[in-house]
C-alpha cells in the first residue's frame, strides 16, 4: 500500500504518517511545503518507507504527477484545501481521504459524488475524529434502531490535572478560531438551517473526568451529512463542544480580538491576517514543545454521540463515548484520535474493505464494529451503550 | 368482592379506602381505633358511602377481629396500621382464610411474617406483605429487572421526594412519622454479598440522579424491608435502600431525635405522663386529619420519587435495567403523592380477591406480583413507572 499524506509535518499529518509506518509498514509520501519541518518528523519515525518531499497543494500538475502512483491521498492539511486537492485525486483515478470539510466545503465536495463514481474512486470525507468517528458513531447506532429521530454529538477534552497551563487546542488553532467565528449548521426537524455562534447552550454528562459540562453548537460537518446519509427518519442533528471553561474564555478573547481575520493588517511595513499570524505563533509553539523532553501531561480527548429514536415501538438510545488519553507508552497524545482514522481508512482503501464509489462521508461507507476494533487497538475507546424505555402511562 | 381495611384512618389506609371503592370498585370495610376518625377520613376524601361500612377495631384486639371475620367474611384483609400489628393480624387472616396484604415490617418484621409461609400454604391462602410504593413498588420494580437480565447483580434502590413550593414546607414526610423516627434510630442493613450486613446509620453516603425537579441528591442507607428479601428472591448479590432527604426534612428529623422525641419512655409534663414518640404522632396524626378537610390545591406541587437501578448481564453483556416511580399530587381527583404507598395494596387486595394472585404461601411483592400489569394499574392512578434499560458494549 502506498499513501500519499499532505500536511505530514501537521500536528494531526505527522501521527498518520506513524500510524501507517507503524500498523501497517505502508509506503508513505510525506509531503508539505516546507522539507526540513517534515524531515523532522520522519526521523522520529521508525519505518525507512517514508519518502519525505516538498510539494505545494496548490500546484495541481505537480501534485497529480504524484498522485498518480499513490493508492491512496490523503489531505491532512487545512481544509480550504480540499476542495484543490480532491479534484486531482479524482482524476488521477486514486482514493481520497481528509480531516473534514467545516460544513461549507463538505457540501461544496458532495457536488463532485458523479466523478468520483465514473472514475471508480472512493473519497471519504472527514475522517477524523470529528468529523470521522462521530459519523461513524451515528451510523453505528443508527444501525441498532428500527428509525432515528435525532443525532447528537458533543466533544469535551482536558487534563487529568486541573492546570493553569496555557490553552493548547488538541487540534488546529485556525480551525477552533473558525469555530467561534463562523455560524454553526444543525438540522432541525429536518431542515439544515444556520444558527447564532455559541448558541444552543446545554449540560451534557461526560465521561469522568470531564463530567458535566456546558456545550454550545460549533460549525462542524457532522450536520451537513449525516441526517442524508443516516436516513431512517433523522430529523435532528447537532454538534456541541464542552469547552474546558478556562480554554473557553481564551479562544473567546482572541476571536474577539479579532485573531480569526483572514484581512490582512500592515504592521511595520509587512502586511500579514491575524489568523496567519495566531496560527504561526501557535505552530512554532508546538514544534518547540514537541521538541522540548518534558514530561508528558495526562491529557484527554472525549466524544459523545446519542442517536435517540424508536425500536420495536419503543422510545431508545443508543450512546456512544469515545476516550482517547495521551499513551504514556509510545508518547502519543490523544490526538491521535484524530490522525489514525485516515491510517485504518487507507487500508481499507488500498485492500478493498470500502467498496462504495463516490464522495461520501464516513457513515456511509466505513462498516462501524470492525472500525472500533481498530481503534481499539490504538487504545481509542469506544463504549456502546443502548437504552430502550418503557412507559407504563399515559403521557 | 369485599375487602376489610385495617387503620382507615391514616394517612395511606384512608387513601387505600379510596382506591378499593373508586378504582377497584368493590366493597369495603374501614376501621381504626377510632371510629369518629375513620369516619371523617371517609367522609373527608368524599368516598361513596354505600360502598364503605365503618367500623371502631383495633388491630390488637385479635379476638374482636376473629369475630369481625367471621361476622362479615371479607375476601381480603389489608393492614394499613403500624407494623407492629403485622403479625398479629396475619394470625386471624391464615384462621379465616382471608387473603392478606400490608404496608411493610421494616426488615426484622417482615422476615417474621415470611417465616409464617406454611401455615398459609396449608391453609391455601396468600399473604403479599410490604406492599406500600417502599417497600412495595420497589421490590416489584426489581423483579421486573431481574426478568429482563440473565444474571442480577447489584439492586440500588432510592427514594426521595419534594415540592415546589417557593418556600420549602419543613419535616413533612410522606409516611408516618414513627417509621421516620425509626428510620433514624435503627442500624440499617443491606445485603452485600449474599449477607445481611448492619451499618452504621446515615452510613453510605451517594449522590444519586433522581429525575427532576429532583436532579442529584445526597442518599444515605435506611433501614428498610427490601434488602431483607429482594436478594434471596432474585438472586442478587447486593441489595441496598437510600433515602435521598430533602435537606430541610433530614434537618427536621434529626433535630426531632436528638430533641428525644425517639423515646418511648414515658415523660411527666403537668399532670399526665406521655411517651415523647406518641406525643409526637399524635400531633402529627391531628394535622393530617385536619390538613385532609381543607381543599385541594388546583396544580401539581409535591411528588415522591423512586429510583430503582438493577445490574446484571444479558447475553453476557453487562446490562441494567432503571426504573423511576414518580407521582404528582393529582389535582384533578385532589389526592396527595401519598397515593403511591396507598394504591399497590388496594391493587394487591383486588387481584387476591379475583384471583389473579392465588399462590398459597406467605411473600414479599417480588414473588407474587405481575410487573408490567402492575405498572399498568399503577399508570391509571398517574403513578408513573419508566423502565430505562441499558446494555453496555465495549469495543476494546
Ligand atoms: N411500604 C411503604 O411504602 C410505606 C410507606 C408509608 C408508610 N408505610 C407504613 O404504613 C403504616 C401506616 O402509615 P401511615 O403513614 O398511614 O401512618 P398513620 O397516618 O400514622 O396511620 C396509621 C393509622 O393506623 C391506625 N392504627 C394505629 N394502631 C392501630 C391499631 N392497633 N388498630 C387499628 N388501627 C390502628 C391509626 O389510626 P387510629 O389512631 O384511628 O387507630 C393511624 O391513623 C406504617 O407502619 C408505615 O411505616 C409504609
Amino acid at each position: 500500500m502506498k499513501v500519499l499524506v499532505l500536511g505530514a509535518s501537521g500536528q494531526m499529518g505527522g501521527l498518520t504518517i506513524r500510524d501507517l509506518a507503524e500498523h501497517y509498514d505502508a509506503e508513505v509520501i510525506a509531503a508539505d511545503l516546507k522539507l526540513d519541518r517534515i524531515k523532522n518528523v520522519v526521523a522520529k519515525i521508525k519505518s525507512d518507507k517514508i519518502t519525505p518531499m516538498s510539494l505545494d497543494a496548490n500546484d495541481a500538475s505537480a501534485l497529480k504527477k504524484v498522485a498518480k502512483d499513490v493508492d491512496v491521498v490523503h489531505n491532512s492539511a487545512w481544509y480550504e484545501l480540499n476542495i484543490k486537492v480532491m479534484p486531482v485525486a479524482i482524476e488521477a483515478g486514486v482514493h481520497y481521504s481528509d480531516l473534514g470539510g467545516f460544513y461549507d466545503f463538505t457540501a461544496k465536495q458532495l457536488e463532485y459524488d458523479k466523478k468520483a463514481k465514473d472514475a471508480g474512486v472512493t473519497c471519504v470525507l472527514g475522517i477524523g475524529s470529528s468529523p470521522g468517528l462521530t459519523n461513524i458513531c451515528g451510523a453505528a447506532g443508527a444501525k441498532k434502531l428500527d428509525s432515528v429521530d435525532t443525532i447528537n454529538i458533543y466533544c469535551s477534552w482536558g487534563t487529568k490535572e486541573k492546570s493553569e497551563d496555557a490553552a493548547f487546542p488538541a487540534y488546529s488553532i485556525r480551525t477552533v478560531l473558525d469555530e467561534l467565528t463562523q455560524e454553526p449548521g444543525i438540522v432541525e426537524n429536518g431542515v439544515k438551517k444556520k444558527v447564532p455562534v455559541l448558541s444552543g447552550m446545554t449540560e451534557v454528562l461526560m465521561p469522568e473526568p470531564s463530567g458535566k459540562v456546558v456545550a454550545y453548537y460549533i460549525k462542524h460537518s457532522e450536520p451537513q451529512t449525516m441526517a442524508d446519509f443516516i436516513g431512517k427518519g433523522t430529523r435532528n442533528v447537532s454538534f456541541r463542544i464542552g469547552f474546558p471553561p478556562n480554554d473557553f474564555t481564551t479562544f473567546k478573547t482572541l476571536a474577539q480580538l479579532g485573531f480569526g481575520d483572514k484581512e490582512k493588517i500592515d504592521v511595520g511595513g509587512n502586511s500579514v491576517s491575524p489568523k496567519e499570524v495566531i496560527t504561526a505563533m501557535y505552530l512554532k509553539a508546538l514544534a518547540e514543545s514537541r521538541a522540548s523532553n518534558d514530561a508528558m501531561v495526562d491529557e484527554y480527548d472525549f466524544f459523545r454521540v446519542d442517536v435517540t429514536g424508536m425500536k420495536d415501538g419503543r422510545d431508545a438510545r443508543a450512546t456512544y463515548y469515545i476516550r482517547t488519553w495521551n499513551d504514556p507508552e509510545s508518547g502519543i497524545s490523544s490526538a491521535r484520535d484524530t490522525a489514525v482514522p485516515p491510517s485504518i481508512t487507507a487500508n481499507w482503501l488500498a485492500t478493498g474493505k470500502i467498496t462504495k464509489r463516490g464522495t461520501i462521508p464516513p457513515e456511509g461507507c466505513i462498516d462501524p464494529v470492525p472500525f472500533f476494533k481498530e481503534l481499539a487497538k490504538r487504545k481509542i475507546l469506544v463504549d456502546e451503550e443502548l437504552q430502550f424505555t418503557n412507559s407504563f402511562y399515559e403521557k | 368482592m369485599k375487602a376489610l381495611v385495617l387503620g382507615a384512618s391514616g394517612q395511606i389506609g384512608a387513601l387505600t379506602v379510596q382506591d378499593l371503592v373508586e378504582m377497584c370498585k368493590v366493597d369495603v370495610i374501614a376501621s381504626s381505633r377510632s371510629l369518629e376518625r375513620t369516619k371523617k377520613a371517609v367522609k373527608d376524601l368524599k368516598i361513596n358511602p354505600n360502598k364503605v361500612t365503618t367500623m371502631e377495631l383495633d388491630a390488637n384486639d385479635l379476638t374482636k377481629l376473629d369475630k369481625v371475620m367471621k361476622k362479615e367474611k371479607p375476601d381480603t384483609v389489608v393492614n394499613c396500621a403500624w407494623y407492629q400489628t403485622n403479625l398479629g393480624v396475619m394470625s386471624v387472616a391464615v384462621k379465616n382464610g382471608v387473603h392478606y396484604t400490608d404496608l411493610g415490617g421494616f426488615f426484622d418484621t417482615t422476615l417474621k411474617q415470611i417465616a409464617q409461609s406454611k401455615k398459609w400454604k396449608d391453609a391455601g391462602v396468600n399473604a403479599t406483605v410490604g406492599l406500600g410504593s417502599t417497600p412495595g413498588m420497589t421490590n416489584v420494580a426489581g423483579a421486573a429487572g431481574a426478568a429482563r437480565l440473565d444474571k442480577v447483580d447489584t439492586i440500588d434502590i432510592y427514594c426521595s421526594w419534594g415540592n415546589t413550593l417557593p418556600i420549602k414546607e419543613a419535616g413533612w414526610p410522606g409516611y408516618s412519622i414513627r417509621t421516620v423516627i425509626d428510620e433514624f434510630t435503627q442500624q440499617p442493613v443491606a445485603w452485600l454479598n449474599g449477607k445481611h450486613k448492619k451499618m452504621p446509620i446515615l452510613s453510605g453516603e451517594k449522590e444519586v440522579l433522581m429525575q427532576e425537579p429532583i436532579g442529584k441528591v445526597k442518599s444515605y442507607y435506611i433501614k428498610h424491608s427490601e434488602p431483607a428479601t429482594m436478594g434471596k428472591n432474585l438472586k442478587a448479590k447486593n441489595v441496598t435502600f437510600r433515602i435521598g432527604f430533602p435537606a430541610q426534612d433530614l434537618n427536621t428529623f434529626k433535630t426531632l431525635v436528638q430533641l428525644g422525641f425517639a423515646s418511648t419512655k414515658p415523660l411527666k409534663a403537668n399532670d399526665g405522663k406521655v411517651s415523647p414518640i406518641d406525643y409526637l404522632t399524635i400531633m402529627y396524626q391531628n394535622a393530617i386529619s385536619e390538613g385532609r378537610g381543607e381543599k385541594p390545591p388546583k396544580e401539581k406541587f409535591e411528588f415522591d420519587d423512586f429510583r430503582i437501578d438493577v445490574f446484571g448481564q444479558k447475553n453476557g453483556l453487562p446490562a441494567v435495567a432503571t426504573y423511576f416511580i414518580e407521582t404528582w399530587n393529582d389535582p384533578v381527583r385532589g389526592i396527595s403523592s401519598a397515593r403511591d404507598t396507598a394504591v399497590p395494596p388496594a391493587i394487591v387486595s383486588y387481584w387476591q380477591g379475583t384471583k389473579k394472585i392465588k399462590a398459597p404461601g406467605a411473600y414479599t411483592a417480588e414473588v407474587t406480583v405481575d410487573p408490567i400489569p402492575f405498572f399498568k394499574e399503577l399508570g391509571r392512578r398517574k403513578i408513573n413507572v419508566t423502565e430505562h434499560f441499558e446494555r453496555v458494549t465495549k469495543y476494546y
